[in-house]
């Protein structure tokens, strides 16, 4: 797994959520260099392990899909985290959220995220979301190193 | 290192000496053994060979014989050859028994075998015995014999070189190792020997110095014997064992009646047995005791000695010789005492003198530094010679400084030609003292004022100087100069005063006028001051003159009509103080001034003061007051004060701080203060249960000064009363509202809390169940029945109607908490763009009329205004749904300051009697299979509409259409 190029790491802790998402992302062919995440704690440690293993001391995959309400450390802290250091402030970070109401999305602007998407009640509509974003991030969207 | 004594170089030497002889003996048994073995060898190889040759003989005689038979054929000899024929393999055995432990050997008698075969022989001797003339058999066996023999006989050669060869081996080695072994003898012994001899050198040189001590040893004891010190010993037992010729001498007891007594026996010394043994007990302890003893002669005579005792132990330790040594120290001890008796007497008398010395130096020497007085002394050219140690503390300059220069260096410019005219003076008369006043320079630049005696005392002999003893007396200067000053300050100051300035004696007769007083009374000089006084005064006076001279240093006040010299009245105003006792006045000094105007005016005010105290007084209610510039009260009027605890007699002439003392007064300064700058002051007190509402005017003099302050004070605690019932009905009242609302708008924040996190939490499960639905219907269609896909189709519909319900609770919950913004707002554009959203989201809306009529403009949150047109359009929409022909109508009108909108449809309208509900959250008004929904939207409308100050209402006819209307003010402030 260490080897494999990871484009897009999926930060979820709800497990229903994290296995549409999934699905939907395969059915777009975008998830072939998926790596799902079950909490904040996990992916900071992954984020940390592959910075440590890679020669060029850092990490790029094309996007971050990330959770906001989590335990441990939510998403918020894990942006900030993200932020933070100069080998990880660069990549995308989505934030995923229940509800477009959620007031941590102000937050998540201002530390930086660089987009949200809610996840409607509404499967199709999520769906459509999941798809658009992926399409984006990962087809269209040009790291800025 | 450590010297080794004889002893151990003998120990030493021994055993080395063991050692070597162990090691020879070793040695010399190997060397035996190793001959022994060798020899065996030699023996047993030499065996070998002669067992060979013996061999090689009975061969070649077997040899012999067989030739000798082919040509004898002798039967004899045929015996002979059968006899050898069998010896031969006997020896064979025994050589083959000898070199058995050598294998090469064994390999030639292993060859050997083969021609040693006497049965073969014995065969063929038989034959040619039976044969009796047969030459064939004769001449094989020569033959076999001869080859045999030839054969034998070259082995056995090899056989002997082999032998040979390996005995010269042997002997070699042999003598190898007796060589190894004598060398190893002959080193030892050579080490030894070196050994030895640097032992036995090394030990001579103990010897040698044993010899010295030896000798010194009896050379000492030669001395001791001989010595004219008493010297003797004696053992355990106490028996004497020696006894010198010193003792001889001083006990005149001869060596050979001393010797094997004891002490006591001798007579020598007295001394109890018990004692002796003490004293051997200590020597035994310490190893030696020394004290003084007396000692006798025989003569009877005695003489006190020094004792000396040590002991010498046996070699196994025990006490086994005590010697003394005596010194006789009588005369020692006689001359020791003297010297003491005599050290004495000196030692008193010298304490005697330093003492009287030390007291003398004292005193001069105290006198001299302590002393303020400065003892100097000059040469003839005025330099100083010598000074006294308190001219350092005078005047700063020490001794090195000061000795050798000219007096005239210090002293001030000013009064060098005078010092200078004094001195010619000392100098031309001699032993006459002169006395000098002059400055002298301190050290530190300033100078100060000495007076002193100079005399000439150049002719005495012990002095030959000029002698000059001087005090500093700067002190006493400045205190005159000062005390004129003063003088001259003080007249000139009584002088000039404005205040008039009397002197007089006990009578009180004038002695002295200033000029101001004299300006008052005019220039009248030694009178009685009663006679110019106004005869209604006269008794005041008097009784303050008597204050006075009962009173000495008080001043008593004083104030009285006196007569000018011009014969009229003035008024006066002053003190009177007794100072006849104090030195340099020594009379009655009064101080006064003309207050002739005040006098005046004070009546003029007094008649003006009753007028407005009767003002003051009559007024219900108040108290009105006086104060001057000293807040002090001159007048208090009103009949409150008595109401408030304060009497008119209490307060009149007092200040207010003397009335209000503490916290309360402070406050109140700082109102005076504002009043004395011209400013009036309301002030609002309580005293004693009242409420008082005071004003504080200035009142102005002439020249617009503030000469007095005004307090009028009324009494206002009913008024007070009133309002604060007043007031505490109100507060209690806000507080109750403030406490419900409180109350409300805790319950209200819980329930959006608790509204959000219910809506958020289920939304999460739900978009499980839709999108796991999805999922099944997509991808496993196929695998589905139709009662399935319908079981599945209301699973999903009923998840999306519970995400719907969520959301719109979402909505709900927001306006009341979000924050909204206010901005004006074009209806008409906000309703064009709101119908083409929802016609592209319900197809429904497609086949219904709407007319939008010209829509008022208002201000508003856009966003939440928004919501409002989306629901109740969307709800004209709906509910107008199951009309063949839609209808809808959108329009607004003007009441007011107030806008009203409307949205009208022909749809299922709705039952009035129900109209209450309509705008609860989760009423509905129609069934959810008839009408889906989630009895959320109106409730948010009415919401919104409510938080912009508006009201919404609806009218209807079930089944022939609703009119839903909200009205929204211009102006309003968001709730």
């Amino acid at each position: 797994m260490t080897d494999t190029l990871v484009e897009l790491l999926l930060v979820e802790d709800n497990m229903t959520d994290a296995e549409l998402t999934i699905r939907e992302l395969r059915k777009n062919n975008m998830a072939n260099n998926l790596v799902h995440m079950k909490d904040g704690q996990e992916a900071l440690d992954f984020i940390e392990s592959r910075i440590g293993e890679n020669k060029n001391g850092f990490f790029q995959p094309k996007v971050i899909l990330l959770d906001i309400q989590m335990p441990r450390i939510n998403g918020i802290e894990v942006l900030e985290a993200l932020r933070k250091n100069p080998l990880t402030k660069t990549i995308p970070v989505v934030m995923l959220t229940s509800s477009k109401e959620d007031p941590d999305i102000k937050k998540c602007y201002e530390l930086g995220a660089n987009s949200y998407i809610v996840k409607p009640v509404n499967f199709v509509g999520f769906a459509e979301a999941i798809k658009n974003l992926g399409f984006y991030w990962l087809l269209l969207n040009q790291n800025p190193i | 290192m450590t010297r080794l004594t004889s002893k151990s170089y003998f120990r030493i030497l021994i055993v080395i000496i063991g050692i070597s002889i162990l090691a020879i003996i070793y040695l010399n048994t190997r060397l035996t053994e190793n001959a022994n073995s060798s020899n065996i060898l030699v023996d047993h190889t030499e065996e070998v060979i002669r067992k060979v040759q013996e061999l090689k003989l009975e061969t070649s005689n077997l040899i012999t014989r067989s030739q000798s038979f082919l040509i004898s054929r002798d039967t004899f000899l045929l015996k002979e050859i059968y006899q050898t024929e069998t010896k031969l393999p006997i020896i064979k055995n025994e050589l083959q028994h000898l070199v058995s432990d050598n294998r090469n050997q064994d390999q030639w008698i292993d060859s050997l075998q083969q021609y040693i075969d006497a049965e073969k022989s014995l065969n063929l001797i038989v034959k040619v015995k039976n044969a009796g003339e047969e030459r064939d058999a004769s001449s094989q066996l020569a033959e076999k014999i001869s080859f045999d023999g030839a054969k034998i006989t070259s082995i056995g050669d090899h056989m002997i070189e082999l032998e040979r060869g390996l005995l010269v081996e042997r002997k070699m080695n042999y003598s190898k190792s007796i060589f190894v072994i004598k060398a190893y003898l002959y080193s030892l012994i050579v080490i030894c020997l070196i050994l030895c001899t640097v032992i036995i050198w090394m030990a001579r040189k103990e010897f040698l110095q044993q010899s010295l001590v030896q000798k010194d040893l009896k050379r000492m004891a030669k001395m001791v014997e001989e010595s004219s010190e008493i010297f003797f010993s004696r053992g355990t037992d106490y028996r004497l064992t020696s006894w010198n010729k010193g003792a001889e001498k001083y006990f005149g007891i001869p060596k050979e009646e001393a010797i094997g007594q004891t002490p006591q026996q001798v007579g020598f010394l007295s001394i109890t047995p018990e004692e002796m043994q003490e004293v051997q007990g200590i020597i035994n302890k310490d190893g030696y005791w020394k004290s003084e003893k007396k000692f006798y002669h025989r003569d009877k005579s005695s003489f006190v000695g020094s004792v000396t005792a040590n002991m010498i132990r046996d070699k196994k330790g025990n006490p086994e010789t005590y010697y003394f040594l005596v010194k006789n120290i009588d005369s020692q001890k006689k001359h020791e005492e003297q010297l003491v008796q005599s050290n004495l007497e000196l030692e008193r008398r010298v304490a005697e003198r330093t003492k009287d010395l030390v007291a003398s130096e004292n005193r001069f020497r105290a006198l001299l530094e302590n002393g303020n007085d400065i003892i100097s002394v000059m040469d003839r050219e005025f330099r100083i010679k010598y000074r006294s140690p308190s001219g350092y503390r005078v005047t700063g300059w020490t001794d090195a400084e000061i000795l050798g220069t000219s007096r005239f260096d210090s002293i001030h410019p000013d009064d060098k030609a005078l010092v200078q005219e004094q001195l010619s003076a000392v100098l031309s008369d001699s032993n006459k003292p002169v006395r000098v006043v002059f400055r002298n320079m301190h050290k530190n630049g300033n100078y100060d004022w000495v007076e002193g005696v100079m005399m000439n005392m150049l002719d005495n002999e012990y002095v030959q100087g000029i002698v000059f003893n001087y005090r500093d007396i700067n002190e006493r200067k400045e205190a005159e100069d000062k005390l004129a000053a003063s003088e001259l300050r003080f007249r000139s100051l009584i002088e000039n005063v404005a205040e008039g300035v009397a002197l007089s004696d006990d009578k009180f007769n004038t002695i002295y006028r200033s000029p101001a007083a004299k300006q008052f009374i005019g220039d009248i000089t030694r009178v009685n001051t009663i006679s110019v006084v106004h005869p209604d005064d006269v008794d005041l006076i008097r009784k303050r003159q008597q204050d006075c001279l009962k009173y000495p240093g008080i001043p008593i006040p004083f104030s009285g009509r006196f007569m000018h010299a011009s014969g009229y009245y003035i008024w006066m105003e002053g003190t009177l103080t007794n100072l006849l006792h104090l030195k340099g006045v020594n009379a009655i000094v009064s101080n006064y001034r003309d207050i002739t105007q005040r006098k005046e005016a004070e009546e003029k005010l007094i008649r003006s003061e009753q007028i407005y105290k009767t003002i003051a007084s009559s007024i219900p209610g108040s108290v009105i007051s006086m104060l001057d510039k000293d807040y002090r009260y001159f007048l208090v009027e009103g009949d409150m004060l008595e109401r408030l605890g304060y009497s008119k007699r209490e307060m009149m002439n007092k200040t207010v701080k003397e009335i209000f003392k503490g916290d309360d007064y402070d406050s109140l300064e700082a109102q005076f203060k504002r009043v004395f700058n011209g400013e009036t002051v309301e002030y609002n007190s309580s005293r004693n249960g009242y409420d008082l509402y005071s004003k504080f005017v200035p009142l102005f003099n002439d020249k617009e000064e503030v000469f007095a302050m005004m307090i009028a004070a009324i009494d206002i605690t009913e008024i007070k009363k009133a309002e604060r019932q007043i007031k505490e009905l109100n507060a209690g009242l806000e507080e109750k509202v403030q406490h419900r609302t409180e109350q409300l708008k805790r319950a209200n924040d819980e329930m959006d809390a608790f509204t959000y996190s219910v809506s958020h939490d289920l939304r999460a499960p739900l978009r499980g169940i839709i999108g796991f639905t999805d999922i099944l219907v997509e991808e496993y269609a196929s695998k589905l029945d139709d009662e399935a896909k319908r079981l599945v189709g209301v699973i999903h519909k009923n998840a999306m109607s519970m995400g719907q319900l969520i959301d719109d609770l979402l909505a709900f919950s927001r306006i009341g908490k979000s924050t909204v913004s206010k901005a004006s707002i074009d209806m008409n554009l906000l309703v064009d763009e709101v119908v083409m959203n929802l016609r592209r989201l319900h197809p429904e809306f497609e086949k219904a009329t709407c007319v939008v009529k010209n829509l008022e403009p208002i201000s508003g949150d856009l966003s939440t205004i928004r919501q409002v047109w989306v629901n109740l359009i969307s709800n004209a929409v709906k509910y107008s749904g199951k009309n063949p022909h839609p209808e809808i109508e959108i329009g607004s009108y003007k009441q007011g300051e107030q806008r009203v909108y409307y949205v009208k449809d022909n749809g299922v309208g709705f039952d009035e009697r129900y109209k209450h509900k309509l705008f609860k959250v989760f009423q509905r008004l129609h069934r959810s299979d008839e009408f889906e929904g989630t009895g959320v939207g109106l409730a948010l409308v009415e919401k919104i509409v409510s938080r912009h100050g508006g009201t919404i209402w609806a009218e209807s006819e079930l089944g022939k259409g609703a009119c839903f209307s909200f009205k929204l003010p211009l102006e309003y402030d968001l709730i």
